[in-house]
């Protein structure tokens, strides 16, 4: 975590390569939880990345690197997800029953508000803290510890309501 | 349904997405696609020049020559024609993204930015719902700045500093430019003619964000001893916000009403800090001084360690391994105001 934290840590494309190598399972682990699989996630890892070094230029203050890289990531993640939905949405026939009840554990948590997904994502998958969370997400630190309280509390509703 | 007893939300998340050990970093691929992207354009270059061949330019000297300078004229005329035309559109106002093919990644970009690099469009719940309105405008070590506010699409008020002569309300729909910030956001419950929602206050008592006065690149020389800034919105009632730094440094700055533009029962807060100097800690109180909410930061050892590096960075000195933080005391300020005590 040492690159995490590190704001002397230069914003170089090796700098970017480590914290790629250092995170990569983290990095993929969110990714795939937003994009809703694992070839989604890879990709969105591998394409945020390449972005993150092809638009290096305009890293600001606002965020630490890998905050800015983070977001990045999330946002491939998020776009891989939007495709999919579409290709999905395709796919489906007319005479295909689609079930609104929460069938499962990952319907209960898409059946989140996607804010709050994010956050616990970012919580429990990347470890990051309240400051990087808001930089990532385009929120305030205070208003993370609230997504993620009524993230927690919903999701742990949800639970109850459908266990035996 | 049957459901296995998920004893907690951590252990649900586990069974969600396991991690993943078999697959691979592979950077190599990284930079593969990096230079795809880098060769996007030159490759569409390419293709616009096979088109200008096989509408048939015959391949004589002289033509040649005469056709090159008409392109370069041509060229020329469409830069200044596109030039005049984004002066005269800045001018009305009504600028919108123009980032062709630099789209820009990271928390400056609005997330339908996208659009341009091939992703898909994603719901741009950042965006103004209403009119924009200036918080509070001053001057933080020789750069004039604005502080702006507004009700989102997404139902949040958000703002963001701008370090211009004026404000560019565009800028929040934008990827932004030097000088300019992304807004930061807060959940608020509000009536706006467009949205259906119940006309309360914030839902959070007290937020904020903080930057690099100049909002610069963070690798650029300058931004490295640059003072940072605080800015935020709190409850109507919040006269006071106290600002708690990681090394014991505390800025106390008076609250300000929102904007008539926002119409919202709430006011913001935001202070100058020293170079280097992380916040911790921010209190909103009321005119008696009560703690009416408050939000707090622990910092990890590592990051107290990086916060205390980049303090010294900006006082110009080498921070020895042992060094530990120190507290100091309090001080009063106007809003916008810049304690320096126990900061460098």
């Amino acid at each position: 975590m040492a690159t995490e934290n590190d704001p002397d840590a230069g914003t170089t494309a090796e700098e970017i390569e480590r914290l790629y190598r250092d995170g990569f399972r983290r990095y993929l682990r969110v990714a795939e939880a937003i994009a809703g699989s694992p070839e989604s996630g890879l990709d969105a890892v591998q394409e945020g990345f390449a972005r993150a070094l092809r638009n290096l230029d305009s890293f600001r203050g606002e965020a630490r690197l890998s905050t800015w890289v983070w977001t990045c990531v999330v946002n491939a993640a998020k776009g891989a997800r939007s495709r999919g939905e579409l290709a999905l949405v395709e796919e489906i026939s007319d005479s295909r029953i689609v079930e609104d009840r929460p069938s499962g554990l990952s319907d209960l948590i898409a059946s989140l508000p996607e804010r709050q997904r994010t956050a616990l994502f970012l919580r429990y998958y990347a470890d990051l803290d309240y400051q990087a969370i808001a930089a990532v997400l385009g929120i305030r630190v205070g208003t993370v510890g609230a997504t993620l309280n009524k993230a927690q509390a919903s999701l742990r509703r949800k639970l109850k309501e459908v266990s035996p | 349904m049957k459901h296995r007893d998920y004893s907690s939300v951590r252990e649900a998340l586990s069974s969600h997405v396991p991690e993943r050990r078999e697959i691979d970093p592979d950077w190599e691929d990284v930079l593969a696609r990096e230079r795809l992207l880098t060769l996007e354009r030159p490759e569409r270059e390419k293709r616009r020049l096979g088109f200008l061949r096989a509408t048939g330019t015959p391949h004589t000297g002289t033509r040649r020559r005469v056709s090159r300078r008409t392109l370069i004229i041509a060229f020329v005329s469409l830069i200044a024609l596109i030039g005049s035309a984004l002066a005269i559109g800045a001018k009305l106002g009504v600028l919108y993204p123009w980032d062709g093919d630099q789209t820009i990644y990271g928390p400056q970009m609005p997330e339908g930015g996208y659009e341009s690099s091939g992703f898909s469009q994603v719901p741009q719940a950042n965006d103004p719902a209403g009119d924009v309105g200036v918080v509070a405008t001053g001057n933080w070590s020789g750069r004039d700045w604005v502080l702006a506010a507004y009700v989102s699409r997404g139902g949040d008020v958000c703002d963001g500093i701008q370090f211009e002569k004026s404000l560019d309300v565009n800028a929040f729909v934008r990827p932004a430019a030097p000088g300019l910030s992304p807004p930061a956001c807060t959940p608020v419950r509000v009536l706006h003619p467009d949205l259906a929602w119940s006309t309360e206050a914030l839902l959070t008592p007290i937020d904020y964000h903080q930057g690099i006065v100049g909002n610069l690149p963070i690798y650029e020389d300058e931004a490295q001893t640059q003072p940072g800034y605080i800015v935020g919105p709190v409850v109507d009632e919040a006269r006071v916000v106290r600002i708690e730094l990681y090394d014991g440094t505390v800025i106390e700055t008076n609250t300000v009403p929102a904007p008539a533009a926002l119409d919202l029962p709430m006011r913001f807060f935001y202070s100058a800090l020293p170079c280097g100097g992380f916040v911790v800690h921010v209190e909103a109180r009321d005119k008696k001084g009560s703690i009416i909410d408050q939000v707090s930061m622990p910092l990890s050892p590592d990051e107290l360690r990086g916060y205390q590096e980049t303090q010294a960075r900006c006082a110009g000195i080498t921070l020895p391994p042992d060094t530990t933080s120190t507290a100091t005391a309090p001080q009063s300020q106007a809003p916008g105001g810049f304690s320096s005590s126990g900061a460098p």
